[in-house]
């Protein structure tokens, strides 16, 4: 081949590449422009809709949405899509319904039915004779008279029920009514699923430890003095008598050692740092304190508990 | 012009390189780190059971950091902040006008009795370190009977919930290999349960007690017999063990300790709000090797990042630095069997459930297992190597919001 063309053909590949990485560089570049410019106005979105949400939240919305779910669940569990469907059928007559016994009127007669439920137990029990007396009254008389067509209607109704169902099917239909509570049993989430409400979700409760005052000194949530100023020496022994310890000497160096610590740093000691400000083993300071020691000294120190326990 | 030092590349120091160099751009700023081998430590709970390749898990450091600032590899000597000065090994000096600590933490295995002799890395491991994690992870694959034990020395540990995944992860992988049943899994711990928090812990400990897994609270290990297999605590008591899972004593950086400037533990004085020092102005830290009283782990150094930004821009500006740091942290903690948790928490308000970051919405479930958020702590992969360790801003606040808890 002749070097010459096979240096232009080179050269050629070269221009064609070049203007390929120029593409690329360029889009790069667009695309590390879009990221910068779109990273603030992301983060500042998603500030917004935090609080957006937070403030939804507080109102109770997804608390509320949650119950819903639940609702709906139950629903779901209990009806079957047949269910459902027939219930679609009948929105119409369901609607009608509603609508004759939400009339002004009829709605006029339940209240007034309402009260006369309400005040039952004024009503003095009517025997045979009763009845007859009230027999002559025109407003008894009207009652009857609704009771009787309504029984009218509801026979008739009865009958063409009947004729529409065989025997097997209603039979199918009382044991499902009989058995219907199991049935929503089953479709009840394990404890801990998503649908039960915000606190459970915490597991097994304990009881939430709270400040105390004892003889009339505080406490803190933790046991510890709720004010390291108040403490004295006397208060020490206490303390230390409520932990079931006697205050010796080697006891009291490491009490004041870690009240003195206290002081100089504003932070409570732990086991290490007594062992390097007094000098005495930690094997020691456990034979003297069994019980977790670091705790334990601060608290019979009157000083919070010892950080390290983070 | 004047200089920014920041000691340590890890994840507070690498971001808030990052972060300072767009910031100042009129001052110059110098990482230092002995290595130049960043590690993705939340990876490390996954390595011990085939989760990650290490790969996968370790990249250079430098390559982290915006090439504008001077990255050195080199070990500190010590801190001199009355000279406004830093002491490299083999003598040199490094002057600064700032200085930033972001030395870490360590383990020490060493310093527990008996630990790192006979057994250490035979029947004894620990996996906050990638040799402990990728020795453990052999050990656990032929592991099939036994007693293994979890035990935390002292707190404080990096990321406090790491005990906790580890647990579950070790439940479902033996689980998986359907050999639990001839495996009794223990956590002996020296807090008084699972975790610190009250109601997550009792949450936490009533989510192992389901998977079989007992806890031996408030047991504080004196020392570790490795011949005869058995952990004793200094009241006394005992746990025998198969094969024991470590998490060691804790340290702050060595330098910081012969600099005579740390605690007891080695960390590193710092206010709890500001992070300034509490006893130099010109001195800041971040991340684990402060003593405050935060989790050590990678998101709480996030969000100190956003506030340690705009004090160390106050500072140079000759104004007071804003206390604005509330000891925000959150944590995904991995529960097994493709499922996660996540807890948002700070200073004073303890892990509540919701929902994060959208209240009702999410899509993370606080307090409560989902399977979003595992897919989150496995996406979080990414945005920890390409947007959160190059200080670019993230859609979320450094405060802990109220927000989507359910109080």
């Amino acid at each position: 081949m002749n070097p010459d063309t096979t240096t232009q053909a080179l050269l050629d590949r070269i221009d064609a590449l070049q203007t390929q990485v120029a593409y690329l560089v360029d889009r790069q570049r667009k695309q590390e422009e879009l990221l910068a410019d779109m990273t603030p106005i992301l983060r500042a979105a998603l500030g917004e809709a935090t609080w957006r949400l937070d403030a939804l939240e507080k109102q109770g919305w997804f608390a509320f949405g949650r119950e819903l779910g639940a609702i709906a669940e139950r629903v779901v569990g209990h009806y079957s899509p047949g269910d459902v469907r027939q219930l679609g059928d009948a929105t119409i007559a369901i609607l009608d319904t509603v609508r004759a016994l939400t009339q002004p009127a009829v709605l006029h007669i339940a209240a007034e039915a309402g009260q006369v439920l309400q005040n039952a137990d004024s009503v003095e029990p009517v025997g045979v004779f009763g009845m007859m007396r009230a027999s002559g009254d025109h407003d008894v008389q009207k009652g009857v008279a609704v009771m009787l067509e309504l029984l009218r209607h509801l026979g008739r109704g009865a009958q063409a029920l009947a004729q529409t169902q065989d025997p097997a099917a209603l039979r199918k239909a009382r044991l499902a009514a009989s058995l219907g509570p199991k049935r929503r049993a089953a479709v009840a989430g394990p404890p801990g699923s998503n649908t039960q409400p915000a606190g459970c979700a915490i597991g097994p409760s304990v009881p939430a430890p709270t400040a105390t005052v004892v003889d009339g000194v505080a406490f803190s949530a933790d046991g510890h003095l709720a004010d390291p100023n108040v403490w004295t020496r006397e208060l020490g022994d206490k303390l230390a008598l409520a932990l079931g310890l006697q205050l010796d000497p080697p006891r009291w160096q490491l009490v004041d050692a870690a009240r003195a610590d206290w002081g100089q740093t504003g932070q409570s000691p732990n086991v290490r740092r007594l062992t390097q400000v007094t000098g005495i083993a930690t094997k020691e300071i456990y034979a003297l304190f069994p019980k977790a020691p670091g705790r334990t000294i601060c608290k019979v120190a009157g000083i919070p508990k010892p950080a390290g326990c983070l | 012009m004047k200089r920014i030092v920041i000691l340590g590349a890890g994840t507070g120091g690498t971001l808030l390189a990052n972060k300072l160099v767009q910031a100042l751009p009129d001052w110059a700023v110098q990482v230092i780190d002995r290595d130049d081998a960043h590690l993705y430590q939340p990876g490390l709970l996954f390595l011990p059971f085939g989760g990650y390749r290490e790969s996968e898990l370790v990249r250079s450091r430098k390559g982290l950091i915006d090439p504008r600032v001077q990255f050195t590899v080199a070990e500190l000597n010590r801190i001199a902040p009355d000279e406004h000065r830093v002491y490299l090994q083999g003598g040199a000096r490094v002057p600064y006008d700032i200085l930033v600590v972001a030395t870490g933490s360590r383990v020490t295995p060493e310093a527990t009795q008996g630990l790192t002799a006979v057994g250490w890395r035979d029947n004894a491991f620990d996996f906050y370190t990638l040799d402990g994690a990728r020795a453990l992870r052999d050990r656990l694959a032929r592991f099939d009977k036994g007693r293994l034990v979890l035990n935390v020395a002292e707190m404080p540990i990096k990321c406090p919930v790491a005990p906790l995944e580890f647990l579950f992860l070790a439940d479902a992988y033996f689980t998986q290999r359907g050999v639990r049943k001839d495996i009794d899994i223990v956590y002996a711990t020296p807090l008084e349960g699972a975790f610190t928090k009250p109601k997550a812990s009792a949450l936490l400990g009533d989510m192992l007690g389901k998977r079989g897994i007992s806890v031996v609270p408030e047991f504080a290990v004196s020392e570790v017999d490795g011949a005869a297999r058995t952990m004793k605590a200094f009241d006394g008591r005992e746990v025998d063990y198969d094969l024991l899972v470590s998490i060691p004593l804790h340290a702050g950086s060595e330098a910081i300790a012969r600099s005579g400037l740390g605690d007891v533990g080695g960390w590193f004085p710092t206010d709890k709000h500001t992070l300034q020092s509490r006893h130099h102005p010109d001195v800041f830290a971040i991340g684990d090797a402060t003593d405050v009283p935060a989790s050590k782990a990678g998101a709480v150094a996030h969000f100190q990042g956003d506030v340690l930004l705009t004090n160390i821009v106050r500072h140079t500006e000759g104004q007071p630095p804003l206390p604005e740091f509330d000891g925000h942290a959150n944590c995904f903690i991995e529960t097994g069997h493709g499922k996660a948790m996540l807890i948002d928490f700070n200073y004073t308000t303890e892990p509540l459930p919701g929902r994060f970051p959208l209240p009702a919405v999410g899509p993370f479930t606080l307090l409560q297992e989902s399977a979003v958020n595992h897919w989150g702590k496995l996406a979080f992969k990414w945005i920890y190597w390409n947007v959160l360790l190059a200080g670019k801003e993230l859609p979320l606040d450094h405060r802990m919001l109220m927000a989507g808890k359910w109080a």
